[in-house]
């Protein structure tokens, strides 16, 4: 451990911390100097980040608040089309649907995932078989894990149906039905990254403050839920706001298998932006809600925020 | 600290090995998922060796089985091909997602400069956007790059990055994920380590190469795995980016076994297998390191 | 980590600068691609065509590349594509060359949708039913009527009325069709007969009459049909709205008014329609809703679950390809007669692009594509019908086939609006709901002509 006298003051501090005179220009130097490396650090991967994420953002958003103009004028329009597409049923089912998905795979999905990973961090001769489980959806492509499902979910010969002795229910093609289909196929590809994402918090977890548990006597479901919870609280956060970006997202799955049927029961809003832009060439409304979308999503993270930060105050 | 790798692996207990029987059920509940849920695969694998008569028949069709499907997978759609270019693109986002998302994500964790957090909220919002109402720009700016495939400096008159690997691979590169996932792990160090490095006369780039990065080997492994498999299984940028089918990869490739009749179930699904396969046996491989040493996402605070 | 003196630039650095230039020099080496690009300056979404490009001139020799785009070409078909017609046009045409991208409709939208609004269209592309006014609206088509024009010997007038009504906006041709699919009553001659029918119904009465004998039931629960609608494909295409458009037309109805501004399926004759399909349905219950699915590739009417349906081509192909032994009884009439005898007809038609690097050499590929010779090639090898009317009682053609050509005759196009598949949505979401007995006919049509006109 460096002391911190040798002239400098302690970096962590605010650069326009008052200080004595001296101290301060060093201050200036070293602060300058950081700016001047960030740039070395940033400078190509911003670039590319600006070329393949924020120029098609910014240009998105621009369009959502501009009306289709030739050429000349550009022809903002403010939050009309943002009224528009609001005020059309398909858009505001669109967004219900969104909101049922994301209620059906988010709670069910972090339990999930937090489960198996508190089972998969335990060592026993299972672990390996836990982890390879719920990997292996992941490293499919969701195109053809859903067609996968699509033969599972077929009808008449299909392997649900043979399981459950259900043949000739058409769950894809059953209003009440295609919704907690689509959000099991979704669930199932998305267990994995959040079950390791889980398993890397859960191994963080000072051993110390485990065994002065089990020291104190607490059985097994009592450590969880007074110790592990407690303290992996912010990735619950993440696993939790993740997951919901996922879900709004998540495109594949009923492209493959719905396309937003049966009778717009699983039309989300991203297979409406997905309509609007590719089979309307309505690209301002497309543009439009996606920022809704987008919305929707900051909305819902800051609650999950709020709720965090209240359960950390109790 | 510098023991990030550690073999902290148990919440049980450091002492007492035997589970409550809480935990017994947690783990033979979660074992019994883990099998249910691997069957979606099984069943691919099934398939992918079933006849096609078969592969809509009630039951689960064990019995004949036929190596017809992938052989039609191997030859029809230039399976070498398609493989070879996934391999490159993958490979390119391989490198870019660890160096590149890195050092940004060690920009923004510990550098101090004018609107890093502005930068950096803008940069996690543009994750909640779908891709597809990204795509549009996107081929656009590739295609108006300038100096690339033709174009000049103002970006015109060729087609620009479009149809070259670096063009397929270009959206893959960075991603917000992994800056954000290196910035957390890079703010779990003390600042201490830096001082001491500065105080010893070294450069940010010194200590960033000599002495973070080798301590990030899980982070890189974790973005590394995660940038395979995501560019690997990408779909719709390739489908547009690749003009020619000597460019498609191996998504395209597979997607052309829908067919205006219905789809070819066979050798699509051996196809899948083929595709599925190489990543397969990377996480595998990677497991090990998993088992031992976790991934630090650092996610945390 | 020694405080010496640090060279300029560390080797570390150099290391990893050189790096990567070196790998994307590789990347940009490996995908290097060379010569001309596709397509012209179509500019982004929306504005007017500009100039074409000027033709470059490819580095094989001095034959221009000319790029067609085409969905739903497998087997044979493109094989045929692939060894016979284009090599064909090649060899007139040596000054060109000709390459081709094979899609699927459910990615064609995105394909197209990007590459013109980047700026890299096609030459010659592909479209769909309900095309025409979208293309035309967005300025991506060409206008061919000039050529046209000049083609005496390829010859326009042999194309079917239907079929040069879908391609032409406000008397411009902006594609020329090469495929239709007529939609026509097929039935089962094998049960049909069982009720002492034997011959197809031939209006609508009829047909009532005779759906009603056959359908059999077991504990009230419909066991076969008597009338099938056939489930479609994705939501705008379900098998109900397609049955109800072929009983609005044989009632004298329209959707949309001549000038595509007001939807006019409130009108008499489609509500009369729309009470028909009702009474089969509900009343009579002929069938239940939603009907029986697909079994594989088999529909309802192959696998003799049906006696009666409407459909376009597709029974005969498939019942020839995958249940041989049921295809003798499957039979195609002609469409059904109410106030007038009308089908719909769905048109599969090239585009020329408006940036094309070459509009004569486009429309020379175009021309080629669509002549009668190779559209008979194409129709034989496909089992698609061909749009020319002379082409409609050729040999290789089945029975059947002769059948559905015909209807083709009676056949009427959807209208020219750009945003077709937005106004569908609206019918087939209220059909559903009639359907399931939440709404009466009049009401739902009511519902879908506010919906409809609140989005055009």
């Amino acid at each position: 451990m460096p002391s911190s006298s040798a002239g400098l003051a302690p970096v962590g501090r605010h650069p326009r911390a008052p200080e004595r005179d001296g101290r301060r220009v060093r201050w200036r130097r070293i602060w300058d100097r950081e700016a001047a490396s960030a740039y070395r650090f940033l400078l190509v991967p911003l670039l590319l980040l600006a070329l393949v994420k924020l120029y098609p953002f910014v240009y998105n958003f621009v369009l959502s608040v501009t009306r289709d103009s030739f050429g000349g004028d550009l022809g903002f329009v403010g939050l009309d089309n943002y009224r528009n597409t609001l005020s059309q049923q398909a858009t505001v089912n669109a967004l219900r649907n969104s909101i049922y998905l994301t209620a059906l795979v988010v709670p069910l999905g972090t339990l999930l995932a937090l489960f198996v990973a508190l089972a998969a961090n335990e060592r026993t001769r299972f672990r390996a078989w836990i982890r390879l489980g719920f990997v292996l959806p992941m490293v499919t492509s969701v195109v053809v894990g859903s067609m996968v499902w699509g033969l599972i979910l077929l009808p008449r010969g299909g392997l649900l149906n043979t399981a459950l002795q259900t043949q000739g229910l058409n769950w894809l093609a059953t209003p009440n039905l295609a919704m907690p289909a689509v959000a099991v196929v979704i669930l199932w590809g998305a267990i994995g990254l959040n079950m390791l994402v889980f398993l890397a918090a859960l191994q963080d977890i000072d051993t110390e403050v485990i065994d002065a548990a089990i020291v104190d006597g607490a059985s097994y479901a009592q450590r969880i839920r007074y110790v592990v919870i407690p303290w992996i609280r912010p990735v619950l956060l993440f696993v939790v706001a993740t997951l919901t970006i996922t879900v709004f997202r998540s495109f594949g799955v009923i492209f493959v298998l719905t396309q937003g049927g049966p009778v717009q029961r699983t039309n989300t809003l991203v297979w409406e932006v997905y309509l609007n832009a590719f089979s309307y060439l309505r690209f301002n409304e497309a543009a439009a809600i996606s920022g809704i979308m987008v919305s929707t999503i900051l909305l819902l993270t800051t609650v999950y925020l709020r709720a965090i930060r209240r359960t950390e105050a109790s | 600290m510098t023991s990030a790798v550690t073999t902290r692996d148990r919440l049980a207990t450091t002492s007492r090995p035997r589970h409550d029987w809480f935990q017994r059920a947690l783990i033979v509940t979660a074992t019994t998922i883990a099998f249910v849920w691997a069957v979606p695969l099984a069943w691919m694998v099934l398939m992918s060796l079933t006849p096609t008569d078969r592969i809509f028949a009630e039951g689960v069709p064990l019995g004949t089985m036929t190596t017809e499907h992938y052989r039609i997978a191997w030859s029809e759609i230039n399976m070498p091909r398609l493989l070879t270019n996934s391999a490159i693109v993958s490979a390119a986002a391989i490198m870019g997602q660890t160096v590149l998302a890195s050092m940004a994500g060690y920009a923004f964790a510990r550098l101090r400069f004018p609107g890093r957090g502005v930068i950096f909220a803008s940069l996690l919002i543009t994750m909640m956007v779908p891709f597809e109402v990204l795509i549009i720009p996107l081929f656009q700016a590739v295609r108006w790059l300038p100096f690339f495939g033709g174009n000049n400096w103002a970006g015109s008159g060729g087609t620009g990055a479009l149809n070259t690997h670096v063009g397929i691979a270009l959206p893959n590169l960075i991603t917000v994920y992994g800056v954000f996932l290196f910035r957390q792990f890079f703010l779990g160090f003390p600042r201490e380590l830096e001082e001491a490095a500065i105080v010893d006369g070294a450069s940010r780039q010194r200590f960033f190469w000599r002495i973070l990065v080798p301590l990030a080997k899980a982070p890189m492994l974790t973005m590394g795995l995660l940038a395979f498999l995501w560019t690997w299984n990408d779909f719709l940028w390739p489908l547009v980016a690749a003009r020619d089918a000597d460019q498609f990869t191996v998504q395209i490739g597979l997607a052309s076994f829908n067919e205006q009749f219905g789809t070819r179930w066979g050798p699509l699904m051996a196809g899948s297998v083929i595709s599925t396969a190489p990543v397969i046996g990377i996480f595998l491989l990677a497991q090990r390191y998993f088992l031992n040493a976790g991934v630090r996402s650092g996610v945390k605070g | 980590m020694g405080s010496q003196t640090q060279p300029l630039i560390s080797r570390r650095r150099l290391l990893q600068v050189g790096g990567g230039l070196a790998a994307a020099g590789v990347l940009a080496a490996c995908g290097r691609r060379s010569q001309d690009g596709e397509g012209g300056d179509d500019d982004a979404a929306g504005s007017t065509p500009e100039e074409p490009a000027e033709a470059p001139v490819a580095n094989d020799g001095s034959r221009t590349e000319l790029s067609l785009w085409i969905v739903d070409h497998d087997g044979e078909v493109r094989s045929r594509l692939e060894q016979d017609i284009l090599p064909r046009f090649e060899e007139e045409h040596p000054q060109y060359r000709v390459s081709t991208r094979f899609s699927g409709w459910e990615r064609y939208a995105e394909e197209v949708t990007t590459a013109f609004t980047g700026g890299v269209g096609p030459d010659v592309y592909q479209g769909g039913a309900v095309w025409v006014g979208q293309q035309v609206d967005r300025g991506w088509a060409l206008p061919l009527t000039g050529y046209v024009a000049d083609a005496a010997e390829w010859n326009w007038d042999d194309f079917t009325d239907g079929a040069r009504e879908d391609v032409s906006v406000d008397g411009e041709i902006y594609a020329i069709p090469y495929r239709v699919a007529p939609r026509t009553l097929w039935y089962r001659s094998d049960i049909l007969a069982e009720d002492g029918f034997t011959e197809p119904p031939t209006d609508w009465e009829q047909l009532r009459e005779v759906a009603n004998a056959t359908v059999r039931r077991e504990n009230g629960r419909i066991v076969r049909e008597g009338f099938d609608t056939f489930l479609g494909g994705g939501p705008a295409w379900q098998g109900e709205m397609q049955t109800y458009w072929d009983f609005m037309h044989a009632a004298g109805g329209r959707f949309l008014s001549e000038d595509l501004s007001r939807c006019t399926l409130d009108e008499d004759p489609a509500v009369e329609a729309l009470q028909f399909l009702v009474g089969l349905v509900l009343e009579d219950e002929v069938m239940p809703y939603p009907s029986f699915e697909n079994q594989g590739e088999l529909s309802a009417l192959e696998l003799g679950l049906t006696a009666t349906g409407m459909m376009v081509e597709l029974p005969d192909l498939r019942a020839r390809e995958y249940a041989p032994d049921q295809a003798e009884f499957v039979r195609a009439a002609a469409p059904l007669r109410h106030a007038v005898q009308a089908a719909h007809i769905y048109v599969n038609k090239y585009f020329v692009s408006s940036g094309t690097k070459d509009p004569d050499g486009s429309w020379l590929l175009l021309q080629h594509l669509t002549s009668a010779d190779n559209l008979e090639t194409y129709s034989a090898a496909s089992g698609y019908l061909s749009p020319r009317a002379s082409q409609t009682t050729a040999d290789y053609l089945t029975d059947n086939m002769r059948i559905v050509a015909e209807a083709g005759a009676t056949g009427v196009p959807y209208p020219r609006h750009h945003n077709l598949l937005e106004l569908f949505r609206p019918v087939s979401e209220n059909l559903d709901r009639c359907f399931r007995g939440q709404l009466t006919a009049s009401e739902t049509l009511q519902r879908t002509v506010e919906e409809v006109n609140a989005l055009l």
